[in-house]
């Protein structure tokens, strides 16, 4: 079956997400590479590309940077190209991206930033379009899978217009979103690439190069202002009160209006940057109150304020400023309706529910977030505890940082080990932090294998030159696997040259190197007794790969024996309570293991104090897969 | 016509195909359908939901008290779709179970299916509960769970025909097809079968 992402068929109508239309919004444009990190939620793109049959090169990088220099220097050849990061990543090539936006762009080069308005995921809730204003470069920001289509083809040809990059920025719940979308025309561009050779455009070096670009640069978003003001459109209807509105906030509010029959002049603002001057004067000329509607920070109501300021008998203006409009998390369709009730001064009555919210909302089940049943980080993390109490140490006095991705999860109970979390790769130079503070020793860093290789390289290199005696854990699951299994360059079955941990680390002469598998608790233990007394900065690689990408297929049934198990009430401290293995259940006093989701991992075979759950091999023999 | 579900589960149980083939299926027929997941960090055990549409609107997120139908994979994570849920709208259950850490611990922090139906009938609405994971396990696969509550909510609903609905999980599913179909057929008897129409 051919994919819908590449087939040429314009005026199709398909089912799309978010992603999905930005993936085929690349193959209509005819951009000859996608590169960039994996983070939700903008990972699908590229996992789409790498999947279909079609003339684009799509590829992960080591990180969001380096992802954007590749991509600079194929748009400076002449072809087009799209990079995709999460708004912390765009943090990450922020560096790169500022000097790229000044120099400007040869063929279309646009960003593609996903926010997580609310923290669906967990990271710093960050509005990536104050970057747009930073680097003079324009953002767009659709509303619709279809316009994440549409918008992504457009960008590539306002890029190459004005010279310079594009941001196209969506959020969680919008790259989410599945819709109707009418596919366009698939073109393939036969571009060769040419370098100009011009060092004004291309070098920083002299101040009077950097003002020029500094002016080039607003001059394209100026010029944007005029060819892309189609994209903003302004509904006229002589209401007293308006509504300007952007993105998502413009969904919903179109969802109640037309739910409560309101007719409201209005503007729909798909500019985060430069925002559409003359169509927000006009609005304000012609109202009286106007509300201005957008998820996290008040940036185009603020613009509003500004044009607002120039005016006259300018009306009011409602927003987040006032606190009408949260900053915090992202809107609903419920939010906007009570901020329209309080800008138009009448209620406009809610959707009768049942009057059970409270009761149902008391009665909710919380999930704390746990390692997957069969995670070796599990078993990493028992036994490094473990190793801890053997030595005479007390767990809970030892600073163990911890890093980004499934490895933090260290930080929940049963294990509560791992303590700090701030971006890809820090946690080696923040325990290098906590040891030179005098912090009682060992400082231990934890981090994953995908992290490692993103950011955790150059800090591991400074501990290592400025003499620290630092325990580092690698957890090594073999994949990218919280966005969803994106190979790294230590990924076995990868798609690059691998290139494993333990040499990079031997490379920059740590002390020593060793890699284990964590299924075998005893080595396990022993090694991390090793490292946790070692001198200098030794790396304790634990290598077993994601069990829910490579289900560990062993020849073993792990089972407890009820004339053996002391039951839940009669156990001193259950396997439930010190594993939280989703696979191990709890029926009234007796404990089991359920079969379809036990890994036979042998943790449990291993803790339980009364030796009541054993592992005994299959009759039919699977073959094992795995490292 | 509009028509809003919200469906809830979590990680693993197939939330995303179940809103894909009900999306499609609404599509081949000619419907304008769309759907948000919600998802989160849903891969470790946490919670899914998902707003599913059909109507002329493109607006991700249903409105409180709007959705015609509610349903979960899971047992309690139907209380998070109760605000969804309009006044004479119809929740459907699974009687799935899966519990998380701090409940298994004490036991009183997971409702009984008692707890959850005088919940609803304090609000005036009678749940059902569906054996999906019995039914999915007699099927073949506990992995048709899905198909087992999509096969109830077609029959509750109506909202597709049950023909596009058996097509399109053929042509989405690979793997395994005709036990899904066969899911999605036992899930539908057991609402049609007792008239809970």
């Amino acid at each position: 079956m051919k994919s819908f992402i590449t087939i040429d068929s314009p005026g199709a109508d398909v089912l799309f997400s978010g992603n999905e239309s930005i993936a085929r919004g690349c193959v209509e444009a005819g951009v000859s590479l996608v590169t960039g990190y994996p983070g939700t939620p903008t990972t699908p793109v590229i996992e789409i590309l790498k999947s279909v049959d079609s003339p684009i090169q799509a590829r992960w990088a080591i990180n969001e940077k380096v992802a954007f220099d590749i991509a600079t220097g194929n748009s400076w050849a002449g072809l087009r190209t799209l990079v995709t990061m999460k708004m912390s990543g765009l943090n990450v090539a922020s560096d790169s991206i500022l000097s790229v936006a000044a120099s400007g762009t040869v063929g279309g080069l646009v960003i593609y930033v996903g926010d997580d308005p609310n923290v669906y995921y967990g990271m710093v809730e960050q509005d990536s379009r104050y970057y747009a204003l930073l680097s003079s470069a324009p953002m767009l920001v659709p509303a619709n899978p279809q316009e994440l289509l549409d918008f992504t083809r457009y960008a590539f040809e306002l890029s190459e217009e004005i010279g310079g990059p594009v941001f196209l920025r969506s959020t969680t719940v919008l790259s989410n979103t599945y819709s109707k979308v009418t596919l366009g025309e698939v073109r393939r561009l036969r571009q060769k690439a040419h370098f100009d050779f011009n060092i004004d455009k291309y070098t920083k070096a002299g101040s009077i190069r950097c003002r020029k670009q500094h002016q080039e640069a607003l001059d394209r978003v100026k010029k944007t202002a005029t060819v892309a003001d189609h994209l903003n459109i302004l509904t006229e209807k002589g209401t007293k009160v308006g509504v300007i509105a952007s993105s998502l906030a413009w969904d919903y509010l179109m969802e109640v209006l037309e739910k409560h029959d309101l007719d409201l002049t209005r503007l729909k603002v798909s500019t985060a940057h430069p925002i559409p001057g003359d169509k927000i004067r006009k609005t304000l000329e012609s109202t009286e109150r106007v509300l201005v509607l957008e998820e996290l920070e008040p940036i185009i109501e603020n613009g509003v304020r500004v044009q607002a300021s120039m005016m006259e008998n300018p009306p009011f203006v409602f927003g987040k400023e006032d606190g009408l409009v949260p900053r915090v998390g992202d809107l609903s369709p419920d939010q906007v309706r009570e901020a329209l009730s309080y800008v138009l001064g009448e209620k406009i009555e809610a959707c009768p529910g049942l009057d059970i919210n409270e009761k149902a909302e008391s009665l909710k089940v919380e999930r704390l977030l746990t390692f997957c049943s069969g995670c070796p980080h599990r078993n990493s993390y028992y036994a490094m505890i473990k190793a801890m109490k053997e030595l005479g140490m007390d767990p809970s006095e030892i600073v163990v940082t911890g890093d980004i991705g499934c490895t933090v999860l260290g930080i929940n109970e049963p294990f509560s080990i791992c303590w700090t979390e701030v971006s890809m790769g820090s946690s080696i130079g923040l325990a290098e932090g906590f040891i030179e503070a005098g912090m009682k020793k060992p400082v231990v860093a934890t981090l994953g294998d995908g992290t490692f290789y993103h950011s955790g390289i150059s800090p591991m290199i400074n501990a290592v030159a400025t003499g620290q005696d630092m325990p580092v854990v690698i957890l090594d699951n073999n994949w990218a696997a919280m966005t969803g299994y994106q190979s790294n360059f230590g990924t076995l079955g990868g798609d690059t040259v691998r290139i494993p941990i333990e040499k990079i680390s031997r490379g920059f002469g740590v002390n020593s190197v060793k890699v284990v598998n964590p299924y075998k608790l005893k080595k396990s233990i022993r090694a991390y007794k090793k490292l946790l007394t070692a001198r200098g900065v030794n790396v304790l690689i634990l290598r077993g790969p994601c069990v829910a990408r490579q289900p560990r297929t062993w020849d073993l049934a792990v089972r407890v024996n009820p004339k053996k198990c002391q039951g839940f009430e009669g156990c001193e401290r259950t396997c439930i309570e010190a594993l939280a293995c989703p696979a191990i259940i709890r029926d009234g006093d007796d404990v089991r293991i359920n079969q379809e989701d036990c890994q036979s991992c042998g943790l449990c075979v291993n803790y339980c104090p009364s030796a009541a759950i054993r592992s005994s091999p299959l009759k039919i023999r699977r073959k094992r897969i795995g490292i | 016509m509009e028509f809003n579900v919200v469906a809830a589960g979590i990680g693993g149980q197939g939330i995303v195909l179940f809103s894909d083939i009900l999306a499609k299926a609404m599509l081949a027929e000619g419907q304008n359908p769309s759907f948000y997941v919600h998802s989160g960090l849903a891969q470790l055990g946490g919670s899914v939901s998902s707003h599913i549409r059909a109507g002329d609107r493109i607006c991700p997120k249903i409105t409180h008290g709007c959705a015609d139908v509610i349903l979960s994979l899971e047992c309690a994570e139907i209380l998070r779709a109760v605000p969804y849920l309009k006044k004479d709208g119809k929740v459907l259950i699974s009687q799935a179970t899966r519990m998380p850490y701090h409940s298994t611990l004490s036991p009183d922090r997971y409702p009984t299916i008692d707890t959850i139906t005088e919940l609803f009938r304090e609000g005036g609405v009678e749940p059902v509960f569906i054996p999906a994971d019995t039914i999915a396990r007699e099927v073949g696969h506990i992995q048709t769970l899905n198909m087992v509550m999509l096969g109830a909510l077609v029959a509750v609903s109506n909202i597709v025909d049950t023909e596009s609905a058996v097509r399109t999980i053929r042509e989405t599913i690979q793997r395994g097809a005709d036990i899904n179909v066969e899911g999605f057929w036992k899930g539908y008897e057991f609402i049609s079968g007792k008239d809970y129409n």
